[in-house]
């Protein structure tokens, strides 16, 4: 009872970063390395993308780690919101929601518990509109391409890649911001 | 047996992706906009040990579960692909977020993210597809 309570608090950031290295850390003890964007080339790869095209003929079961690894997410994302959420949700800053209510955001009028996602964006009625699919399907591509043709995603580049001191991903990290803030600061404002 | 502990700790992986609030699109807005430093102090904090713990395995030479010596291949440099593919994946986080939220948020039952998820997963074919006729 006291653990649960003890874990349903919020997390601070030092302790954040401590826990995913810990899981980077823990994968490579176990041979693999941390990095998720490989499994939307490996599902592309079983989908049959790899007899056409070179870049999904790859050994797909050499990722079955990484496969399960990814089931294991989506486990521990349903564990997670049905155990360990706080009473009070993420605390946003609240120049952040000033700025996206006076761009036409309609947003919850705290960030109550649940309320990870704006349901203007990602709520089941806003999928009555074709805008709302457009907008999510823009998204996705932009994640999508963009993690294949950086060579990695914010855990291969992010965490793995800048662990090992990697230049390369450094440089990914930097364009990241600038593509993030450009979408933040001048798109999304305009998207309602 | 043998992907049981991928399972045990992919699961940890989207308990932690929740309670850091990286999944929380609010988040995201808030470190773009800089009204906050939890995000960048995430990224810092996990790199940092990150690097502590890569340091210590490289000095003592530690090897995995199976005995092979722990590696980790460096990323190959080149001009235009990490630039570019850098930027074009800000813009997609900033707006929907990257894969390991994506399952999380699956986990969680946001019927909308399956629609993210099959345009990642397209974004990822049209990568391969492109792939011969893009800077690199």
């Amino acid at each position: 009872m006291n653990l649960l309570h003890l874990l349903q608090q919020p997390w601070g950031w030092l302790f954040s970063g401590f826990v995913i290295a810990l899981v980077m850390l823990t994968l490579l003890f176990f041979g693999n390395v941390f990095g998720l964007s490989t499994t939307y080339r490996t599902i592309c790869t079983l989908a049959g993308a790899g007899k056409n095209i070179p870049f999904f003929k790859m050994d797909w079961r050499a990722q079955r780690w990484n496969l399960t690894f990814a089931a294991g997410i989506i486990l521990g994302g349903w564990i997670a919101a049905t155990f360990l959420l706080a009473k009070n949700g993420p605390m946003i800053a609240p120049a952040t929601l000033e700025f996206l209510r006076n761009n036409g955001w309609t947003l919850d009028p705290a960030s109550p518990n649940n309320a990870f996602l704006p349901p203007q964006l990602f709520g089941e009625e806003a999928l009555l509109h074709i805008s709302t699919w457009l907008k999510l399907i823009m998204g996705g591509i932009l994640s999508g391409f963009g993690a294949q043709y950086g060579g990695g995603c914010t855990s291969g580049h992010f965490v793995s890649g800048l662990s090992n001191l990697q230049l390369p991903s450094l440089i990914t990290l930097l364009f990241f911001f600038v593509g993030g803030i450009i979408m933040s600061n001048f798109i999304i404002p305009h998207l309602f | 047996m043998k992907y049981l502990k991928y399972l045990v700790v992919g699961s940890l992986f989207g308990i932690i992706l929740t309670k850091t609030e990286m999944i929380s699109w609010y988040r995201w807005q808030e470190l773009f906009l800089f009204d906050s430093f939890r995000i960048v102090g995430i990224i810092l904090s996990a790199v940092t040990f990150g690097a502590i713990g890569i340091a210590i395995i490289k000095k003592l030479k530690l090897n995995d579960i199976y005995g092979n010596s722990i590696q980790i291949e460096p990323k190959k440099m080149s001009r235009y692909r990490y630039p570019i593919g850098g930027f074009i994946f800000g813009l997609g986080w900033a707006l929907v977020g990257c894969p390991g939220v994506h399952y999380t948020l699956i986990g969680q039952g946001v019927v909308s993210i399956f629609i993210v998820l099959f345009s990642a997963l397209l974004g990822t074919f049209i990568y391969g597809a492109l792939r011969t006729r893009l800077p690199h």
